[in-house]
């Protein structure tokens, strides 16, 4: 700070402390975002949407010059948590309708529209090392077997597929989230787990994925809706059309989402 | 408030609304109707069950682990100490799921211990193990650094001295340190436990969550969060009732209080490393006076206490109490060297059987450094010898024996007796160390205690005690296993001088009655006076003077044992014997030849007895009431006149002392030393001078401090000692 250098000789230095740990305090609560001038639009996602969204994000700067967007990605259940606290977001996107649905029914969103679609797949880890080929191989009692746990929208579609086709998995854990269940298969702590194929898409070289069709009639519903009063509505409704549009349903499908 | 200032209520209050406020508003979220139906579903019971039983083994095994630990980081020197005490803060700044992620990385099933374990059959994931695996891991750091604090602001004086009663070391440690340590272990144990019991990152990451076996009450409350908002909130009113209840019952009024006297941290003093402090006396509401059963002229019977093993078959209780008058094992010699070149320490002591021989000299000269070399306490660097009549404890290509093998006690400045024992107990601590039966041991410290006086005592605890009870039982807990060397250091200098005096008969009597090898470190006139035979005096470790205490004390050959007699004394060498002329003739008055000395004050004229050379090393002796001050030089008669600069002037008995210096070394102003026995280890500054006047003579003088002045002696009161 050579501001203080300039000071005459003498003065209280003492009182300078306070005035520069407001300072501090200052800048560390408006989280120094006076940077830009321009407008803001701010997204919550689900955490499955990091990679096509933060695409789309790119190409929306672009098209919006002096535009920031800000995301802010995480489990669907905690962005509606988010919301309810009365988060400053524009658009919220999660990654099932019933977390959806409890904020629109709170009227905290206006209509919400399905975007993208995500079916579960069967991994496993390089080299298959327990020989997993079909769902069915999930109940054998040698299979170490990670779901979501039935709270959280992924474990539900889980005991949705295992129940459909009549299995009962060997479950030795059931996660709190989608990328814990991958994050055990990637290590070969699990022998198998069923998570969403584009959460497979994201560890390609930790994790096989084992064809899995009877996930196909399980189909995760993924809907965007803008929230009831953003601070940014225009950009908002021009979120909504990117990822709606052609761009974003080519990000979408690139990263293994399904389109309705 | 305390003496802290206003201000602080502030921050206090934010403080502790940042933590409340949370927690109760998220008790009116609770809808108290739909409470029971949650709590009682089943995954939430297996969800409480399971975290308490995991957190308790967790806790346990922290405990189990973590004690050891704390105790090897405070108190062991290792090499790559401090690197392990960083790293064991780790778990404490990892955010938990990269601990589960380490731990994958040891114990999972491609990790580097996991893969064998899997060889063997057995796997940690996903098992309840693992869950208490992760919890300890996040926990132990909690457990480790309470204590390890703790122990650092712990002296080990109790230990050392425990250590000379003959406790083995996991006797001082079961004995001693944990229950010193009680308090910290309790919060440590507490932190550990809330920890383990909150744990949810490393435990989703190593152990998975599958109810009744991994997923614990965190893990179940962050699940329902997702699909029932109010169940989340239920269950973690559960964890902050649970989470209350344990601290609550940890903190109870039988959470041990520090009792103000001795408390450990509040003063390193009077152990084996002597500084400031002083216990609080006035705790207890016996008056300090002597019991009228054990007046001190009747107190101390004939004969030694009895022994512990070792001393003559002494171990049964029979022969146990003071009566059994023929059991007194005869007086040992004790010879002591200590060398230690880096430090300039040389020191070689004797002391014949039975003698009692206090060590003076000024801070830091090696006193102390001494006592513990025969006690073979602290970590010694150099040469050490010590003998105790023919046994060997240390010396050259002989192993230094342990404290408890070297038959010595400790009597320092802090009684150190210990907090959670009775009296009776802490007198009988030693004789039971060393193997006594404890009914033996008790009746041998009812004994001791009754001639100390202090017999009525015995069933209290120490902070109960007075300073001056409390070291009349540190005396008969020293005497108690019948040490052959008794090591005293400065043992009255915290107490009243009333109870100082007291407690000094006391150890008179017994040394009198049962004389005992005795080494005494002290500052005070009256413990050289009432205690000790010879004395010795230590100066930047060397003994610089060595004679009986009555030659010291009126003859004192070094600077230090000048003003430990508070006599002026100037040393320098000698240019004249038996000069001719009025100094001649005053010393044939005086009976004794004369001599002049040249020293930093000039030439120095007096008498001696001795038989000097020209050119020897000798020192000047003269009282301070001896001197007379003027203003101008007197002329004609024999005397010596000191021009010198006035530095300071106080009360000395009914006279005033001035203080003068001859400017070279001056120190601006005395600052109300007194030579005698209150400081008389001020840095060493022979061409300090000392006068004492009526006052009269001073006001009739006017001085102030900052004078010129001329302080004369007769030759005739100057006595010429060879050095």
């Amino acid at each position: 700070m050579p501001r203080l250098a300039k000071l005459p000789a003498g003065a209280p230095r003492r009182a300078l402390a306070p005035g520069a740990a407001a300072l501090v305090i200052g800048l560390v609560l408006t989280g120094c975002a006076s940077t830009s001038d321009g407008e803001k639009l701010t997204v919550l996602a689900a955490a499955s949407l990091r990679e096509p969204f933060a695409a789309l994000a790119t190409t929306f700067e672009e098209a919006h010059p002096g535009v920031d967007v800000t995301m802010s990605f995480g489990g669907s259940s905690g962005l509606a948590d988010q919301v309810e606290a009365g988060a400053p977001a524009d658009v919220v996107a999660t990654a099932d309708e019933l977390t959806m649905a409890r904020l629109s029914d709170a009227g905290l969103v206006t209509t919400p529209t399905v975007f993208a679609t995500n079916v579960l797949t069967i991994v496993v880890p390089t080299g298959n090392p327990s020989g997993v080929e079909s769902l069915a191989d999930l109940g054998r009692r040698d299979v170490d077997v990670v779901l979501c746990a039935p709270e959280v929208p992924c474990g539900r579609a889980a005991a949705a597929v295992a129940d459909g086709a009549g299995v009962t998995p060997h479950t030795v854990s059931a996660e709190p989230s989608v990328t814990d269940v991958l994050a055990k298969v990637a290590l070969g702590e699990a022998d198998a787990g069923l998570v969403y194929v584009t959460d497979a898409a994201t560890e390609p070289d930790d994790v096989e994925t084992v064809p899995t069709p009877e996930a196909a009639d399980v189909v995760n519903r993924y809907p965007l809706a803008v929230l009831a009063d953003p601070p940014a509505p225009d950009l908002a409704a021009d979120w909504v059309a990117l990822v709606t549009g052609e761009e974003g349903r080519s990000a979408l499908s690139e990263a293994g989402f399904g389109t309705p | 408030m305390n003496g802290l200032p206003r201000w602080v209520v502030l921050p206090a209050t934010l403080g502790a609304l940042l933590v409340v406020l949370p927690v109760a508003s998220l008790l009116t979220r609770v809808d108290v109707g739909s409470l029971w139906p949650l709590l009682t579903a089943p995954g939430a019971r297996d969800a409480l069950w399971l975290s308490l039983r995991t957190s308790v083994v967790a806790t346990v095994l922290c405990v189990a682990l973590g004690v050891p630990l704390a105790l090897l980081l405070a108190r062991a020197s290792f090499p790559g100490r401090r690197v392990v005490r960083a790293l064991l803060l780790l778990p404490l700044v990892l955010p938990p799921v990269v601990g589960g992620l380490a731990l994958l990385t040891l114990l999972g099933r491609s990790g580097l211990l996991g893969g064998v374990l899997e060889v063997l059959g057995m796997r940690v994931p996903f098992t309840t193990a693992a869950v208490v695996v992760a919890q300890a891991f996040v926990a132990l750091p909690f457990l480790v650094l309470t204590l390890d604090g703790a122990l650092r602001s712990h002296d080990t004086a109790h230990e050392d001295v425990a250590a000379t009663l003959g406790a083995r070391p996991t006797r001082i440690l079961l004995r001693v340190t944990l229950p010193a340590l009680a308090p910290a272990l309790i919060s440590g144990t507490v932190l550990a436990f809330a920890r383990a019991l909150g744990e949810f990152g490393a435990t989703i990451t190593f152990a998975g969550a599958l109810q009744g076996v991994t997923q614990t009450l965190p893990l179940e409350i962050y699940l329902q969060r997702s699909s029932d908002p109010d169940a989340a909130v239920a269950l973690s009113l559960v964890l902050v009732v649970v989470a209350l209840a344990i601290i609550v019952a940890a903190y109870g009024p039988w959470f041990p209080q520090i009792p103000e006297q001795g408390a450990p941290g509040s003063a390193a003093a009077g152990g084996p490393t002597p500084a400031a402090g002083r216990p609080s006396s006035s705790v207890g509401a016996e008056p300090e006076g002597w019991p009228s059963e054990a007046a001190p002229s009747a107190g101390w019977p004939g004969g030694r206490p009895g022994g512990p093993p070792g001393g003559g078959g002494a171990v049964g209780g029979g022969a146990v109490g003071t009566t059994g008058g023929g059991r007194a094992r005869p007086p040992t010699p004790l010879r002591i060297h200590v060398r230690v070149p880096e430090r300039g320490v040389d020191v070689s002591v004797d002391v014949p059987a039975g003698e009692v021989v206090a060590v003076l000299g000024p801070n830091g000269a090696g006193k102390s450094t001494l006592l513990q070399a025969v006690a073979g306490l602290g970590g010694h660097r150099g040469d050490v010898t010590v003998t105790i009549g023919d046994r060997v404890l240390a010396g050259p290509g002989v192993p230094a024996a342990p404290p408890r093998d070297r038959r010595v006690g400790w009597l320092g400045q802090r009684a150190l007796l210990l907090r959670h024992l009775s009296v009776a107990d802490n007198v009988a601590f030693g004789p039971v160390s060393r193997g006594m039966p404890r009914a033996a041991a008790r009746a041998l410290a009812r004994s001791l205690l009754s001639d100390v006086g202090a017999a009525h005592l015995a069933g209290r605890r120490p902070h109960e005690l007075s300073g001056g009870q409390a070291q009349r039982v540190a005396i008969a807990r020293a005497l108690a296993t019948d040490p052959d060397v008794l090591l005293v250091d400065e043992p009255f200098s915290a107490l009243d001088v009333g109870a100082a005096q007291r407690a000094r008969l006391l150890l008179q009597a017994a040394h009198r009655a049962a004389p005992r090898t005795t080494l005494l470190v002290t500052h005070d006139l009256l413990d050289v006076a009432q205690l000790a035979d010879r004395v010795i005096v230590l100066e930047e470790g060397h003994v610089v003077e060595d004679g009986p205490a009555g030659e010291v004390l009126t003859r004192p050959r070094s600077a230090f044992g000048g003003r430990f007699a508070g006599v002026n004394l100037l040393a320098g060498r000698v240019t004249v014997t038996a000069a001719g002329g009025g100094q001649e003739r005053a010393a044939e008055a005086a009976g004794g030849s004369s001599a002049v000395l040249a020293t930093v004050l000039g030439d120095v004229h007096g008498t001696t007895e001795d038989v000097l050379d020209t050119d020897t090393e000798a020192v000047a002796l003269f009282e301070p009431r001896a001197v007379s001050v003027h203003r101008d030089p007197p002329g004609g008669s024999p005397r010596n006149a000191f021009p010198v600069l006035l530095t300071g002037i106080e009360p000395h008995g009914p006279l005033l002392r001035m203080w003068a210096t001859t400017g070279r070394g001056h120190r601006g102003g005395h600052g109300g030393e007194d030579v005698g026995a209150a400081h008389p280890d001020a840095p060493a500054a022979p061409e300090q001078i000392a006068a004492d006047l009526t006052p009269a003579a001073v006001a009739e003088l006017g001085a102030v401090p900052g004078e010129q002045l001329w302080f004369v002696v007769k030759a005739a009161e100057v006595t010429v000692l060879l050095r």
